[in-house]
């Protein structure tokens, strides 16, 4: 396997390449979720209706998961903490990723579609599963990227890795946080 | 950090590589190249898929104005035109000329190039990021060549989609073409993101010992800035990708204000990224521009540092204006007060560093390669472009100009010298480098002028009829008695015979630079005596680009310089070395 | 990597600080959790519906930005990098900031000079009018008495006339 190149080792900038594209990458992100959520809000404030569909999210499901990706974060930042233990934090915070992505598919949604509130069925909900689908495909993309540097890491290659998906990991709560009261409490 | 006498990967001839360069099968030579990771093939993987698009992209430009010259006619090598077709004829070549033209090429391509080389290392700093990148790009090309071919056809809602014609598939008539063409732009959209961020951290990270902020070339910080300003612009665009989705094949109602949606969020949502976007290429246009008049001109930039800051003051400017897009949308008209003021006020920067530019030159040695003569072109024609845009930018009289063909030939006159008179420049400026070989000067000239001239012949003919009052998006004037005079038909083909011609001329260029590159006459390293880090590369450069990385010692324009014999100061000579 | 806190440690192995910061995540959740439930809408009966409903702001988007803040400074250490990274997240939310003021004028309001959405007002008509049926249906789907404050809370009476605070 060929090696890094010169390039990616300099860093004229002060701040390693990895973590600098990472900043960067969150940067993009913040875009994204940004425009989507600033439409929300939006929408959400021009139509003082929404209010008895919002009713129907779960502020208890949507509570525990919050502590969820807390608690996740937690051991992400854990995991960079420890450079050579860092692959049990690693999938420990893997873990909390995965059990907030079945509560809200295994039991949060299904609830909901049940009750009739699909993505279709009202614009308040088509917003909620943008908002939280496309949250949760970073949750998801998140966890696979973390068992791969979890198992470099469990070698001791790639060390500055931890830190780095901690960082997009950080972002992702970071998100869940402002979600949570946008969809759950804001009522 | 880094020693100034590092040893590259390529010093060590990249066994990888060239352990495969025996009895090679045709599978593993074509993996070799589709499969790399090199900077610089890449750099061609964007380039060939750009023009290869742009030839799409032309011909579709080609059928439109037939038809539009000639209605109801068959148009050659087409057929007659439907008004579906029509529209997914200029639709089409609006999405596919912005996206998979001017993008790839200027930014992806030229990017890709030129930022290891002028910053002086071996390659980016994810190269297997940045083949990924391409290959997501790749994959967007091919979804949205695919969308011509599906039942209902390619996607004919104008490449702004603005809902609902491009929400509700009852109206738009292409059922699966419209979220083809939205999932090919999404896809694009983040190829380019992922692009974008190797560009940006390769060049604030991977420069050679002792180049300073201030000794980077323009066009590598042009690219940078134009990837970050796309960085910045695109992600609300990128949610309202997948809402339109949604919209389209899913039944929510994101756009549909009877269900508590609002078309104008997605006018709004586009035109925050679409107006960017225009500074997106723009940008490193302008950067190609510079580096050749430079060179061309044997003297300093006239203000390195003013271009620098004008290009960051146009790039945070260029997010303050976007709704002027909207004026007559049905945005609110105090906005629209807003939004005149700023764009009024970003022609300024622009134009000053078209002044700049012309400053450059003023007094130089002048030399007109063809590198040069689309060099000059680019600011003639920019200028008459960026004049015309001002008419528009003011809300009142664009009242009248808006929809008409005098937009139509404006953004021709800034978008035709961004992706066409700039990527001329420099194809031809940096062939000899990325090929070791040279064009043949007289072809290029006669391409140029055969390019040139045409080119006007299009578009102020549409100046003249957008004034009387052609509407765009149409496809036959004849059923508007006011505009079905013979004075605007003569007009109409005139621009249509035009195009024609320009395009038989592109022959030209096709063959001068398809046999250039295989038996041209061989190309030193510096053949245009240049001061930047990629002409210190062999030509081609080689995996690793420099058996040596350099050191720089003074800035990119050190052309004419008193204190030396020869006119021009290459960046990577020591003081006090001679030649 | 070099820490300025002490090496004290939790259970688990998870270091003291970052437990910390956890904790101070969870009573700050807590009281968002708990803010809209039980606290704004007591502050509502007794000081008036308008105040009841800036406490629910304060505690449920108020604590957000706190806990944000706590994330950003504590986990990913975004005060030890360097300050041109402060300036890009900087300038990407003042960007969304841009977005959000300039367009709301258009998409929040449904009416402006010399235009109305009337579409978008009779869909709210329609919407608030549903309302009560579906406030029945979640006390049946969730059997013990729905969400304590009325369903509109963010300004019914705001909502037609003046711009909501964004404007």
């Amino acid at each position: 396997m060929q090696g890094k190149p010169i390039a990616t080792l300099r860093s004229a900038s002060g701040t390693p390449t990895g973590r600098l594209a990472v900043w960067w990458l969150i940067a993009s992100e913040v875009v994204i979720f940004g425009g989507l959520l600033a439409s929300y809000i939006m929408h959400r404030i021009g139509h003082p209706d929404w209010a008895y569909q919002a009713a129907f999210t779960d502020v208890r499901i949507g509570g525990f998961n919050t502590m969820v990706l807390l608690t996740s974060s937690l051991f992400a930042v854990t995991a960079h903490h420890y450079a050579e233990k860092a692959a049990n934090w690693l999938l420990a915070t893997v873990a909390g990723g995965v059990l907030f992505a079945a509560i809200k598919f295994g039991i949060e949604w299904p609830t909901d579609i049940r009750e009739g509130n699909t993505l279709t069925s009202h614009p308040f909900w088509s917003f909620y599963y943008t908002a939280a689908g496309l949250h949760a495909c970073h949750v998801i993309a998140g966890c696979a990227i973390m068992v791969w540097v979890q198992n470099d890491a469990r070698h001791n290659r790639e060390l500055q890795r931890v830190e780095l998906i901690g960082i997009y990991w950080h972002f992702v709560d970071l998100v869940w946080i402002f979600l949570f009261p946008l969809l759950y409490i804001a009522k | 950090m880094s020693q100034p006498t590092e040893v590259t990967h390529g010093a060590h001839a990249h066994e990888h590589a060239h352990e495969h360069h025996g009895p090679q099968g045709a599978w593993e030579t074509f993996l070799h190249y589709a499969w790399s990771t090199d900077h610089k093939m890449i750099c061609f993987q964007y380039l060939f898929t750009g023009m290869g698009m742009a030839l799409i992209g032309g011909f579709f430009s080609y059928v439109f104005r037939m038809q539009l010259a000639f209605p109801g006619k068959v148009v050659p090598f087409f057929g007659t035109v439907s008004p579906q077709q029509y529209l997914q004829l200029v639709t089409n070549h609006g999405t596919i000329m912005i996206f998979w033209v001017a993008m790839p090429v200027l930014i992806a391509a030229f990017g890709n190039f030129l930022i290891p080389l002028m910053v002086g290392c071996d390659d980016m700093v994810f190269p297997r990021l940045n083949r990924l990148s391409y290959q997501v790009f790749l994959l967007s090309a091919i979804i949205l060549v695919a969308s011509f071919f599906v039942p209902g056809g390619g996607f004919g809602g104008s490449w702004v989609a603005y809902p609902p014609l491009s929400a509700r598939t009852d109206y738009n008539l292409s059922p699966i073409g419209c979220s083809m063409w939205i999932s090919a732009v999404a896809l694009e959209f983040v190829a380019f993101l992922m692009g974008g961020i190797n560009f940006i951290t390769t060049a604030m990270n991977s420069r050679a010992p002792g180049m300073k902020a201030f000794d980077v070339p323009i066009v590598v910080w042009m690219i940078v800035i134009a990837s970050i300003l796309f960085m910045c612009s695109v992600g609300p665009l990128i949610a309202g990708a997948v809402m339109l989705f949604m919209d389209q094949q899913v039944g929510t109602g994101f756009f549909d204000p009877g269900r508590g949606g609002d078309p104008i969020l997605w006018q709004h949502l586009f035109w925050f990224f679409g107006h960017p976007e225009v500074y997106v290429v723009l940008l490193p246009a302008l950067g190609i521009v510079a580096e050749v008049i430079t060179t061309f001109s044997r003297k300093k930039l006239f203000g390195y540092r003013t271009v620098l800051y004008t290009t960051i003051a146009t790039g945070v400017l260029s997010f303050f204006v976007w709704a002027h897009h909207q004026f007559i949308s049905g945005i609110d008209p105090r906005m629209a007060n807003v939004f005149t003021i700023t764009t009024v006020l970003i022609s300024i920067p622009i134009a000053e560093l078209c002044f700049v530019y012309i400053a450059t030159m003023f007094g130089g040695d002048i030399r007109f390669r063809t590198p040069m003569l689309w060099a000059l072109a680019f600011i003639a024609e920019f200028l008459i472009g960026g004049v015309t845009g001002i008419w528009l930018g003011a809300s009142g009289s664009d009242i009248y100009f808006h929809d008409t063909y005098f937009v139509l030939a404006h953004f021709h006159y800034t978008f035709y010298p961004i992706a066409i008179i700039a990527t001329f420049a420099g194809v031809t400026y940096w062939f000899p480098k990325m090929f070791g070989r040279h064009m043949n000067e007289r072809l290029g000239k006669i391409h140029f002028w055969g390019t040139i001239i045409p080119f006007n012949f299009i578009f102020i003919p549409l100046f003249i009829t957008g004034s009387f009052g052609d509407h765009r998006r149409i496809y036959n004037y004849n059923h508007f008695p006011e505009l079905a005079t013979p004075f605007l038909q003569d007009l109409r083909i005139m621009a249509t015979v035009a195009l024609v011609v320009m395009l038989c001329f592109q022959f030209i260029f096709l063959y001068n630079y398809i046999s250039s590159a295989f038996r041209g006459p061989k190309a030193e390293k510096n053949p245009w005596k240049a001061n930047t880090l990629e002409w210190y590369a062999a030509s081609p450069p080689p995996h690793g680009n420099f058996p040596v990385l350099p050191t720089v010692y003074r800035g990119p324009y050190e052309y004419s310089h008193p204190d030396r014999k020869q006119d021009y100061w290459p960046q990577y000579i020591p003081d006090d070395k001679e030649g | 990597m070099a820490h300025g806190h002490e090496d004290k440690y939790w259970p688990l192995g998870i270091p003291a600080h970052y437990g910390k910061v956890w904790f101070t995540l969870t009573i700050l959740f807590a009281v968002s959790y708990c803010g809209p439930l039980l606290i704004a809408p007591e502050v509502a009966k007794v000081a008036g519906a308008n105040v009841g409903w800036v406490v629910l702001m304060v505690t449920a988007f108020g604590i957000a930005f706190w806990k944000a803040s706590l994330v950003v400074r504590e986990f990913m250490h975004l005060p030890l990098e360097k300050h041109f990274i402060w300036y890009i997240e900087g300038v990407v939310v003042a960007f969304m900031l841009l977005f959000f003021f300039a367009v709301s004028p258009d998409v929040m309001h449904h009416e402006g000079r010399n235009w109305e959405n009337r579409a978008a007002a009779a869909a709210v008509e329609r919407g608030m009018k549903a309302g009560p049926a579906l406030e029945a249906k979640l006390e049946e789907a969730r059997g013990e008495g729905a969400t304590h404050e009325e369903a509109p809370a963010t300004g019914h009476d705001a909502g037609a006339k003046e711009p909501e605070g964004a404007h």
